[in-house]
C-alpha cells in the first residue's frame, strides 16, 4: 500500500461526515429516516396513482439534471480543498468588502456554475477563508451573471441580447447588494456552519503550514494527532511517512493529491446530496399538488404578477439555463418585469436551493438571506417597471 | 449463520459510500443504453450524464482505494441516513419506470398560455423550413410551432386523450409534453380534435389522429382544432419516446 495514502499520524480511522455527538444532530438523523419512511410509504401505497407519477417523474428528473452539475461542484470542490491555499484566495480577492464583492458577483464570467454546483465550491471557498458578502454575491450572482444562462436566456426570447443583457445586469446588481447585506449583518461565526471534521483538511488548522506540494497526507486534525507528529527541517511528518516529500517525486505527490481532492469531493457530494434530495422531492410535490393556472390566475396587477412568479420559480426549482424557456413562455400575457422576476430570483433561491444552504449556512442566515432577497429582488423589479415607464 | 449475517453487514458498513456510488453509477449507464434518460431529460444531457457517470467512476475509485474505518454505532447510523437519503431517487426512477406524464400533469403544468406563445416563439424556430408542403406526419410540438401556416393542412399526428366534462360531446383535447432540460421544465402542447364519437376515447389513452387542421379562435385566442377523419388508438410508446423536446 502506497505509504503516502495510508499515513495516519494518529493510528485512529476517522468517520469521514463526523460524529452526530449533540442530540440536536442526533435527531437530525431520526429525522432522516422519518423522511426515508415517508418515502418508502408513498412508494407503497400510492405507487400506481397519477399523482404519484407526476411527482415521481419531477422529482428524479429534477434530481438526474443536477446530479452531473452537483459532482461537478463537489469535484471542484475537492480540488479547491487541495490546491488553493488561503493565501491564493485572499491574494485574489480584495479585503475589503466592496470590491471583494463586485468582483465575486462577477465571477460567473469566467468561472461558468449553475446553481447546484455552485453550492459545493461556494462551501470549500469559505473554508479557504473566502470573505462571507463575496461568498453570497458569488453563490447568488454566479448562476445568473454566466455566458451559458446568457445565450440560453437570447436564444429563449428570439436571439435577443437585450433581455440576456437586462438579466445579467438585473442578477448581477442584486447579488452584490445581498453580498453587501449579508456582510453588513453577518459574520463568518454567525452565518457559516463548519464543516465535517473530516473535511477539514490539515492545511486549514494547525497544519497549515505544511506545504501541500510535500504529497505527506495526515488524516486527523492537529488536536487528535497532539504528540504523534514529528518535526524535521521544519516540516511535519507522521510516524508512518517519515520520508522527505523530495522522496516521494513530484508525479506521485500528484497524483496522491488528486485522489485526496476526489476523497474530498465524495464525501462533500453524500454531505450535501441528500439535501438536494430533500429540495427536489418537495418540488415535485408542489408541481403535483400546485397548478400553474391557479398562480395565473393572481396576474391581476404588475406587482401581483411579478409575486407570484417568484412564488413560481421558488416552487419549480428549474435549473438556471432552462428557465429562460419557460419564463419566456409567459411573455404574450406577462410583462417583462414578471419574467425578469422569474429569471432572477430562481437561480438565487428555490426549494432544493434552499435545502443544500443547510449544509453551508446557519438556519438564521438562511431565513434572513431568503427574505432578503426575495425584497430585494421585488424592489429591483418594482424599480425597473417605474423606470422603464 | 449469523457470523456470515454480521460479516456481511460489517462490509456494507464498511462500503456504504462506494455502495452508494456503484449504484448511481449503474443506474446512469442503464438509463443510457436503454434510452431510459429520455423520460426524464433532453438528449442533449446526455454529455454530462456521461460526465457525471465519470466522476462517479472516479470517486469510487478514491473511496475504495482508502478504506474507510469501521463504523458502528452513531457515525454508522448517521452514513446509513445519508446513503438512505441518496437512494430515494433510485427507489421513485425504478416504481415509475414504465409510465409518463398523464392528464394529472396537464392539469398541472397548463397555464392556458403555451399555445399562442409557442407559436409567436418558435415560428423563427430553426427547422421551419424542414417540413415539406407534403409532409403530413407531424408531431404536435410541428404543429403547434406553425399554427399559422397549418390553417387548411392535412395533417396525422398523435397523442394523449383528455376529455374534462366542460368539453363540447364531439371535441377532444390531444395533447403531450414538450420539454426543454427535463421533465420539470415540460410545457403541455396541445390540439382540439373535432369528430363525432370522441367519447369512445377514454382519458389517458394514446391515439392516432388523421385530419384537417383549422384556427378558431376561442375566447380571442386562436387555438388549432383537427377536423378528424380517422381516429385509431395505439399502444403507448416506451416512456423515452413520449416526450417532445425543443
Amino acid at each position: 500500500m502506497n505509504p503516502l495514502a495510508s499515513a495516519n499520524p494518529t493510528g485512529l480511522r476517522h468517520g469521514h461526515h463526523g460524529t452526530p455527538s449533540t442530540p440536536t444532530a442526533r435527531l437530525f438523523v431520526f429525522v432522516q429516516f422519518g423522511f426515508i419512511a415517508a418515502l418508502l410509504g408513498l412508494i407503497v401505497f400510492f405507487r400506481h396513482t397519477t399523482e404519484f407519477a407526476t411527482l415521481s417523474i419531477t422529482f428524479v428528473s429534477i434530481f438526474l439534471e443536477a446530479l452531473p452539475f452537483m459532482l461537478l461542484g463537489a469535484a471542484i470542490g475537492g480540488f479547491i480543498e487541495v490546491f488553493v491555499s488561503k493565501t491564493v484566495i485572499t491574494r485574489i480577492v480584495p479585503a475589503r468588502p466592496l470590491p471583494a464583492i463586485l468582483l465575486t458577483a462577477a465571477l460567473g464570467l469566467v468561472f461558468p456554475v449553475c446553481e447546484c454546483a455552485i453550492v459545493p465550491v461556494v462551501r470549500r471557498l469559505f473554508s479557504k477563508g473566502l470573505p462571507l458578502g463575496a461568498g453570497i454575491a458569488f453563490l447568488l450572482g454566479g448562476p445568473i451573471v454566466n455566458p451559458l444562462v446568457a445565450l440560453s436566456t437570447a436564444v429563449a426570447y428570439g436571439n435577443d441580447p437585450a433581455i440576456a443583457g437586462y438579466r445579467l445586469a438585473s442578477g448581477y446588481l442584486i447579488a452584490v447588494i445581498m453580498g453587501l447585506l449579508i456582510d453588513r449583518f453577518f459574520s463568518r461565526t454567525t452565518a457559516l456552519v463548519e464543516l465535517p471534521e473530516e473535511n477539514t483538511g490539515p492545511m486549514d488548522d494547525g497544519c497549515r503550514q505544511l506545504p501541500s506540494s510535500t504529497g505527506i497526507i495526515i488524516e486527523a486534525s492537529p488536536r487528535q494527532a497532539a504528540g504523534k507528529l514529528h518535526r524535521k527541517d521544519g516540516y511535519l511528518f507522521s510516524v508512518r511517512s517519515l520520508t522527505p516529500p523530495q522522496a516521494t517525486g513530484n508525479a506521485l505527490a500528484v497524483a496522491v493529491q488528486i485522489r485526496r481532492a476526489l476523497r474530498h469531493g465524495a464525501s462533500d457530494f453524500i454531505d450535501v446530496g441528500r439535501f438536494l434530495v430533500f429540495g427536489a422531492f418537495v418540488a415535485g410535490v408542489l408541481q403535483a399538488l400546485v397548478a400553474r393556472g391557479d398562480l395565473v390566475g393572481l396576474f391581476g396587477s404588475l406587482p401581483l404578477s411579478v409575486l407570484a412568479m417568484m412564488t413560481l420559480a421558488l416552487l419549480l426549482s428549474l435549473c438556471s439555463e432552462a428557465d429562460a424557456f419557460v419564463a419566456a413562455s409567459f411573455r404574450t400575457t406577462l410583462p417583462l418585469t414578471a419574467q425578469m422576476a422569474f429569471m432572477v430570483l430562481g437561480p438565487m433561491l428555490d426549494l432544493k436551493l434552499v435545502a443544500m444552504y443547510f449544509r453551508v449556512f446557519k438556519k438564521r442566515l438562511i431565513l434572513v438571506m431568503s427574505l432578503l432577497t426575495v425584497v430585494t429582488v421585488f424592489l429591483c423589479m418594482m424599480a425597473a417597471a417605474w423606470v422603464a415607464k | 449463520m449469523t457470523r456470515m449475517v454480521k460479516t456481511a453487514v460489517g462490509l456494507i458498513g464498511h462500503h456504504l459510500d462506494v455502495l452508494i456510488f456503484g449504484l448511481w453509477l449503474g443506474m446512469l449507464c442503464w438509463l443510457l443504453l436503454t434510452d431510459t434518460d429520455k423520460a426524464f431529460l433532453h438528449p442533449r444531457f446526455r454529455p454530462f450524464l456521461v460526465g457525471g457517470g465519470i466522476l462517479l467512476a472516479a470517486f469510487m475509485m478514491a473511496r475504495l482505494a482508502d478504506p474507510q474505518q469501521q463504523r458502528t454505532g452513531w457515525p454508522l447510523t448517521d452514513t446509513t441516513a445519508r446513503v438512505l437519503l441518496l437512494m430515494a431517487p433510485l427507489l421513485f426512477l425504478t416504481s415509475v419506470s414504465g409510465q409518463g406524464m398523464g392528464t394529472h400533469a396537464l392539469t398541472k403544468k397548463y397555464s392556458g398560455m403555451e399555445q399562442q406563445t409557442l407559436s409567436r416563439l418558435l415560428e423563427r424556430g430553426k427547422s421551419q423550413s424542414e417540413i415539406g408542403e407534403h409532409q403530413r406526419d407531424l408531431s404536435l410540438l410541428e404543429i403547434a410551432r406553425r399554427m399559422k401556416q397549418m390553417n387548411g393542412r392535412r395533417v396525422v399526428t398523435e397523442g394523449l386523450v383528455y376529455r374534462p366534462d366542460i368539453m363540447p360531446k364531439n371535441y377532444l383535447t390531444l395533447f403531450r409534453f414538450a420539454i426543454f432540460c427535463c421533465a420539470a421544465d415540460a410545457l403541455p402542447v396541445w390540439v382540439f380534435v373535432e369528430k363525432d364519437g370522441v367519447a369512445a376515447f377514454d382519458d389517458e389513452v394514446w391515439i392516432r389522429v388523421e385530419g384537417t387542421v383549422r384556427i378558431v379562435n376561442f375566447n380571442g385566442t386562436d387555438v388549432p382544432v383537427i377536423k378528424a377523419d380517422t381516429m385509431v388508438k395505439k399502444s403507448a410508446p416506451a416512456p423515452g419516446k413520449q416526450y417532445l423536446f425543443f
